[in-house]
Order: C-alpha cells, then structure tokens, then sequence
C-alpha cells in the first residue's frame, strides 16, 4: 500500500527571524524525496518539525491523518539526526536487538562487520558508526524516515554502497533525504526541493539548483 | 515481549545516572541511621534538589541520545518520568528499610 506524508501551513520564528514560511511538502512511499538548501536555511529545523521535536504552528499528514507528535509513532517515521544518537556503551548486537534486526543480514553485508557484534558502537571510526545508525533507521520498519545528512563521515566507495541501500530501501518506506553532497541527493532522488528564504520550492530540473543559488553546478 | 524491551531500554538510560544516585541515596540513609527522622525533611529535600541537576545534566550533555529511545517508541518523558519514580520510590523504600531496622 502506497503512503503519503505532507508538511504544509508551517510558520517558524527564532529569536523574532523568520525561518520558514510557505513550504509544501509531499513525501511517498516508494520514492526518496531530496531537500537541499543554505546552511541555516531551516532543513534540520523543517526535519524535526516534520518529526514533531520542534513545536511550532505547522500541518503534519500521514495519509490525511494529522499527527503532531509524529516521534510518538516509531511505525510511520523514524528520524536520522545530523549527529550520532546512539548510546556509545552500546554494543552492536543490542542495537540490532533493540531494533528487531538481524546482525548477520548487516555483517553479510557489510564484511568488516563480521565478528563485531560485541563491539560496542563507541569504538567504531564515524563511518563505521554512521553506517550502524543509517542501516538500524533504513531497515527499521516504518513507512518514512527523514534522514538528516546521511552521507556525512563516509568515505566514497561507503557512499556508493550506502546510495544502493538507499535505493532498495526505497520499495519499502518513503525517504526524505538532505546532505550538502548534493551531486549524491539528485543521482538518487525522485522528487527534488530547494529551500530558500523560507520558502520551499518544487524543482522541475536540476539546473534549477543554480537558479536559486544553492550551488554551481558547473564546478561540481 | 513489548514491556520487557521497554524496560530494558529505561534501564539503559536510567544507567546514565544510576551510579551517582546510588551513592547520594547511600550517603542519605548513613545519615538517617545516624540522625534518625529528625533529618528526613532535609534528605528528602537534598533528593529533590539532585534528581533535578541531574535532570538539567543529562538533560544538556546526552540529550542527542533522545533520538535513540524516540526512534524506539519511547518518549523524553516516559524515560524521566519512569526513571525518576523509580529512583524516588527507591530511595522512599530504603528509609522506611533503615527506620524499622533502627
């Protein structure tokens, strides 16, 4: 069954700025949405609102039904944040347990995992820890999941395995992506917004990254 | 299945302050076996004080770790309500425990 999750008619000031204003934005099943935008634009902000952590005046739907408090609701969002969330104590073979997944499935898949489930996920390098993080949210189940800078910390062979993982993972959930590795967000997205000003646009192509000045695509 | 992992993952994040409030709550009932019910208001208060510094504490320097208990189903305030009450009832627990073997 297809889900839709849609963010609209949210108005967030800090400190007497307007940070965000007029956004509309639809999130599927099956597809992987991009959010790009300036540092201090408001993604982070716009992710935790959608999650429901920031409270501001805001309407939040999963097919149609409102939801506030959406982190309340593990089974229709998880979130990513921009930094590690994981307890350092913790060892691998808990957070798979904690998340109801198998830690042969990973280390089947990612090979220098093998034999590490009693590591405990502070003594792993930032890649190695964001991998553990990305993967317990991918496969996870849940209908969505915002993913805040899921390609920070690796290195590119990692990135091109963790965009494939991304990509299968999108036949089961919808993924609502930023990272400022832009070139990796529009390989594999769907939809594509840009948020500028406060205000959220639609792209209808690429080049329009250019137009509202996020990046120069010619240098990238 | 569902409370058993709820549990466990409370008691995760109560381990975070576990240690020092054990060794507060040791500290008050040496002093109530010494001092007796004249010294409970001043104990019980002194709990008080410290469930809420560590509160601010955990609060500024592990809040990133939310995300972990969120992710799972677990609110900020089903983890610090559940925490504290039982750290709390503990404490409850043990004076009546000193008072009777007084």
């Amino acid at each position: 069954m297809n889900h839709v999750m849609e963010a609209d008619s949210i108005q967030l000031e800090l400190n007497g700025r307007k940070i965000l204003s007029d956004i509309h934005l639809k999130c599927e099943t099956g597809k992987i949405t991009g959010l790009l935008g300036r540092n201090g634009a408001g993604k982070s902000c716009l992710m935790k609102i959608i999650y429901g952590d920031l409270k501001c005046e805001k309407s939040i739907r999963f097919d149609s039904m409102p939801q506030y408090e959406a982190y309340k609701r593990p089974d229709l969002i998880l979130f990513l944040p921009q930094f590690n969330f994981i307890p350092e104590f913790l060892s691998l073979k808990r957070i798979f347990k904690d998340f109801e997944l198998d830690f042969s499935h990973f280390s089947k898949r990612f090979p220098e995992f093998i034999n590490r489930d009693k590591s405990s996920v502070g003594s792993l390098s930032n890649g190695g820890c964001r991998l553990i993080e990305l993967y317990v949210i991918l496969k996870s189940k849940s209908h969505f999941a915002i993913l805040d800078e899921p390609f920070t910390h690796f290195s590119p062979i990692q990135i091109e395995n963790v965009k494939e993982l991304l990509i299968e993972e999108k036949a089961n959930k919808g993924l609502l992506i930023t990272d400022h590795m832009f070139m990796h967000i529009t390989d594999i997205c769907d939809s594509l917004y840009i948020l500028t000003n406060g205000k959220i646009h639609l792209t209808k192509s690429i080049e329009e990254i250019e137009t509202f000045g996020y990046a120069r695509l010619k240098d990238s | 299945m569902r409370i058993l992992k709820t549990i466990r993952l409370i008691w995760t994040f109560y381990r975070s302050f576990f240690l020092l409030s054990l060794l507060l709550t040791t500290c008050s009932l040496i002093l109530f076996w010494e001092y007796g019910l004249g010294i409970f208001a001043e104990l019980f208060w002194l709990k008080i004080v410290t469930l809420v510094i560590t509160f601010h504490f955990i609060n500024s320097n592990k809040n990133k770790e939310y995300y972990y208990y969120q992710n799972l189903g677990l609110s900020k305030g089903l983890i610090w309500a559940t925490s504290f009450i039982f750290d709390f009832v503990l404490f409850i627990f043990l004076i009546i425990l000193i008072y009777k073997l007084r």
